[in-house]
């Protein structure tokens, strides 16, 4: 009987082990891992050419997906568009109901973007968040989010977005990338060579363009020069117009 | 010792109102919290400030205290160390817009450059609008269709069950979008739907307004905390990147009987339970100003 019992117990451990090395790595543990940003900061004294505008290619090797991502995309990104990648991973979020303001902070904080955070409030019509980052992943930048609140205070997205570089295969890649990390996107509601829309089932539309110089003007937000033409904007917005 | 150590946090943080960590927004620790709209400033104990070279050497020109910044991104590194007078810096690219000057982007020290809340003595003071008769129709000319029918009217069907919260007046790019009376500027350009902007403006006797789908352009004299008397130009007419529709301006009026934004979830018009329609008070200002209406 105890020897029954030894064997059965030997057996059981053995599953459990097996089981435990075939789980997915909890994304606690990933997070420490992974750092998709560059350095933040450079020396000046240790570069002898002035380090603005790395180009995407030189990304550091990210090479896995975002710690809330892990374990579930089978398409491990290119490092080229990991950054892409990452980013519109941030904005597909949008549907989850756990995809919070703090969940946000802390993909961007993970992921060594520094996230920063404008609260703009009046006693009229209420708070606006705006959150952006400080250290933008390698090719692209000026992620942009702004957060209402509704009447049982729980506050949710209004318009997030970010700029892809610009590039022969970035309106093309950042389209993809939309595609893959929006669940259930149905087929684009506007299909043009320099923009794409699609309809979200919760009210929400998600957009990519490529920016001519006109639609680089006069953004109270970000600066601009002539070499941004071309760049890719890729948003989330909440819906106003139908098509 | 430990249970005064939030107290102290609280009290260091208000006292600093800049960089102030998370204490009521349950922000992640270390995420940086500011106040105010995002609108940067030089923000120095001096006069002006240097702005310089890539190779943090040159100086390539100065700026004045509280002149208007804006940081520069520009999909690499655009943050640099330098350590002057045994203190160390962090240095970051931005856009001077108000130089006259060919030049107007430099580095700076990071410290330097914050939102106009947070900087002592930046911040516009918030000027009431005083009462006004006057009321006016927002734009420069007649819409080029009626408000009144179709997607364009007040309470039209859109997706998902819900409701147009706005009239939409049709007009042409770049036009003149204008105050229908006297107020105040609430919230200043904010990104709105498809490459436009909206703006929000507390007018006189209580009403709030959006006027949303404009450009980026700022109007002269448009800012937070700024007043505007009836028929001042808010903003320009924009149009959105689908091209679905005309240029318009999207008017959205609020009675300003209830508080928090404007934009909502939780009911047909995803919007504030203050929401008006503004049809007929729109027919009423576009007789007046046109002599006719729709």
């Amino acid at each position: 009987m105890k020897k029954l019992i030894a064997t059965g117990a030997t057996i059981l451990l053995f599953v459990f082990i097996i089981q435990y090395l075939r789980a997915p790595v909890p994304s606690s543990q990933v997070a420490g891992e992974i750092d998709l940003g560059s350095p933040s900061v450079t020396s000046a004294k240790e570069t002898a050419t002035p380090p603005v505008r790395e180009p995407a290619a030189s990304v550091p090797e990210p090479s896995r997906p975002l710690a809330s991502n892990a374990g579930k995309t089978p398409n491990v990104p290119k490092p080229a568009d990991s950054s892409l990648e990452a980013m519109g991973h941030t904005l597909g979020q949008i549907g989850q109901p756990a995809f919070s303001l703090k969940g946000l902070l802390e993909d961007l904080q993970r992921t060594g973007q520094q996230p920063l955070v404008v609260r703009d409030d009046n006693p009229d019509s209420g708070e606006m968040l705006i959150v952006r980052t400080k250290s933008p992943l390698p090719g692209t930048r000026y992620f942009h989010a702004q957060y209402f609140t509704d009447e049982s205070g729980d506050r949710f997205v209004q318009h997030m977005s970010f700029e892809f570089k610009p590039g022969a295969d970035s309106m093309s890649e950042a389209i993809a990338s939309v595609e893959r990390n929006f669940a259930g996107l149905s087929r684009p509601v506007v299909q043009r060579a320099d923009y794409v829309k699609w309809k979200l089932d919760n009210h929400y539309i998600v957009w990519v363009k490529k920016m001519a110089a006109a639609d680089l003007q006069e953004d109270p937000f970000n600066s601009y020069s002539l070499s941004d033409d071309g760049t890719i904007r890729v948003a989330v917005e909440l819906e106003i117009h139908g098509e | 010792m430990f249970k005064w150590f939030p107290m102290v946090v609280i009290a260091i943080t208000t006292f600093t109102n800049h960089v102030v960590y998370a204490v009521d927004l349950d922000l992640p620790v270390g995420v940086e919290l500011q106040t105010g709209a995002l609108d940067y400033v030089v923000c120095i104990n001096a006069a002006t400030l240097n702005v310089r070279d890539q190779a943090l050497a040159k100086v390539l020109f100065t700026v004045a205290k509280h002149s208007a910044a804006k940081p520069v991104q520009s999909f690499g590194t655009d943050r640099l160390k330098k350590t002057i007078d045994g203190v160390e810096y962090t240095f970051i690219k931005s856009e001077f817009p108000a130089v006259t000057g060919a030049v107007k982007v430099g580095w700076v020290a990071e410290n330097y450059i914050v939102t106009r809340s947070s900087c002592p003595g930046a911040n516009l003071p918030i000027v009431v609008a005083p009462p006004s008769p006057a009321w006016t129709f927002p734009t420069l000319k007649r819409p080029s269709v009626s408000y009144k029918d179709g997607m364009r009217r007040f309470k039209a069907n859109r997706s998902n069950g819900r409701l147009h919260a706005a009239c939409d007046l049709y007009r042409v790019t770049g036009e003149d979008a204008l105050a229908v009376t006297a107020g105040t500027v609430i919230r200043d350009k904010y990104y709105f739907y498809e490459g436009t902007y909206a703006i929000e403006v507390k007018h006189a006797g209580g009403k709030v307004a959006r006027y949303g789908e404009i450009t980026g352009k700022t109007a002269p004299s448009i800012a937070l905390n700024k007043s505007v008397r009836a028929g001042q130009t808010l903003g320009y007419v924009g149009k959105v990147n689908s091209g679905c529709c005309t240029p318009m301006l999207h008017f959205e009026l609020y009675s300003g009987t209830a508080s928090g934004s404007l934009s909502q979830s939780g009911n047909s018009f995803q919007r504030r339970k203050d929401l008006i329609d503004p049809t007929l008070l729109l027919s009423g200002w576009e007789k007046l100003k046109f002599g006719t209406s729709y």
